[in-house]
């Protein structure tokens, strides 16, 4: 069988042009050897050899418009090459050397359709911005754990040469990209639900099969000084629409918000409005819309000067089965124009 | 909201998952069907009680926190 080849990316540090100083450095193809690519040749046993290495400073290439201009070189090397996979790194907690790592591996896998492959710490912020559809082998924190990381590296980028079926993170030692796969197992889930059950209870060590979601911490806002004066913004993931749902707000995995008038609208009247919502009984909160939309209450907390007035408009959607990224979007939408709009602080009901 | 300096508060019954998705001003709501309301009660006192939920909610917006915070509402939901 004949050789596999790979091409590595790497930062001027690591091909040894210099430190800092060098890090505006432009592209540049090395023929011979050079940094990690002689680690991961030996790994490799003879079965596959690193034919080109890629190096380009990490501040060059984190400019935009010189990484849009030095990807038609990068295409014209893959495609001459057709290398069986592309390695870039390990950058492991070097931030801007991460991200060029990461930005390369999935515009090759994505573009140019080439296996690719980088290797990090887990803590790199290049990890939350391309994790999702890039293997990114786990790492130590610094190069002093070079050694210990390249075997991981090693095998993932062989296998991935080889085309061979890439199992879960856990076994090949990439960072977890949230992807599930089906596969059969011996056992049914009933049977494995209980086994887990029985070695946590027992203080013995299990692994869960569908890890909880880590969420974002966002720090909260500073607060409000002078409530008399502020405007505040009433939100509801609640489903109140108004009757027939004119913007076809979806009752569940909903990917859009509705925004309605109440300028001057001192009370939101059954009949007028109603809640889609499919994910709660709504007979309650259709037949009085304040208990999600609690206007009645904010127009007289309004006039007896409590408040200094109310965004004019309401915001509402159906928070059942929604999708993180819709989520966020909405939020980022809502959260844009509520300030744009100059409003102090909001109120939100969820059910 | 947070993010772009805008302070809210979260009315709901779900205090824990409130808690867990990094909501930073949180007020337990009447129910988990009425966030702002209850319906057990005639309608004059339970909007009596919805301005309770809402001066609390304004209570949350005009104290800095450090992380996310529950509110408590030490009421058996009577208004």
């Amino acid at each position: 069988m004949a050789v596999l080849k790979a091409v590595h990316y790497i930062n001027q540090f690591y091909a040894g042009l210099g430190g800092e100083a060098m890090a505006d450095v432009g592209l540049s193809i090395l023929e011979e050897k050079k940094g990690p690519a002689i680690g991961l040749e030996k790994l490799w046993n003879g079965e596959m050899e690193v034919v080109k290495i890629i190096v380009c400073g990490d501040n060059f290439i984190n400019n935009e418009d010189n990484f849009q201009g030095i990807i038609p070189d990068i295409k014209e090397i893959i495609n001459q090459v057709k290398p069986d996979v592309f390695i870039a790194g390990p950058a492991f907690n070097a931030g801007r050397y991460g991200v060029a790592c990461a930005k390369l591996c999935d515009y090759i896998r994505k573009e140019l359709d080439i296996p690719s492959v980088t290797a990090m710490w887990h803590e790199n912020p290049a990890v939350d911005m391309y994790v999702k559809d890039n293997y990114i082998v786990s790492t130590s924190e610094t190069a002093v754990g070079m050694t210990k990381s390249l075997p991981s590296l090693a095998k993932l980028a062989l296998k991935l040469a080889k085309k061979q079926p890439i199992g879960p993170s856990r076994f090949e030692g990439y960072l977890r990209t949230g992807h599930r796969y089906n596969e059969y197992h011996e056992k049914i889930g009933a049977e494995r639900v209980v086994d887990l059950l029985l070695n946590k209870l027992n203080n013995k060590p299990y692994v869960t099969e569908i890890p909880l979601r880590g969420f974002e911490v966002v720090p909260p806002a500073s607060k409000v000084t002078e409530l008399k004066d502020a405007i505040i913004a009433l939100v509801t993931t609640g489903g109140l629409v108004p009757m027939g749902n004119p913007d076809k707000i979806k009752q569940a995995f909903a990917v859009n918000y509705g925004k309605y008038d109440i300028e001057g609208v001192d009370s939101l009247n059954k009949g007028i409005y109603e809640s889609i919502h499919g994910g709660y009984d709504t007979t309650f909160a259709t037949n009085d819309p304040h208990r999600l939309i609690p206007l009645d209450a904010m127009r007289t907390l309004e006039k007896d000067g409590v408040i200094g007035g109310i965004y004019k408009y309401f915001f509402t959607t159906c928070g059942v089965g929604t999708n993180i990224e819709s989520s966020k979007d909405m939020g980022r939408r809502i959260a844009v124009e509520l300030k744009n709009a100059g409003v102090s602080a909001a109120i939100l009901t969820s059910t | 909201m947070d993010r772009v300096g805008l302070p809210n508060a979260h009315i709901t019954a779900f205090t824990s998952i409130a808690v867990n998705v990094g909501a930073n001003r949180i007020v337990f709501g009447g129910d988990f069907t009425t966030p702002a309301g209850n319906p057990e009660l005639p309608l004059e006192r339970e909007k009596a009680y919805r301005r309770k939920i809402l001066l609390k909610a304004l209570d949350a917006i005009i104290q800095g926190v450090p992380s996310p915070t529950i509110f408590a509402f030490d009421e058996s939901r009577e208004g």
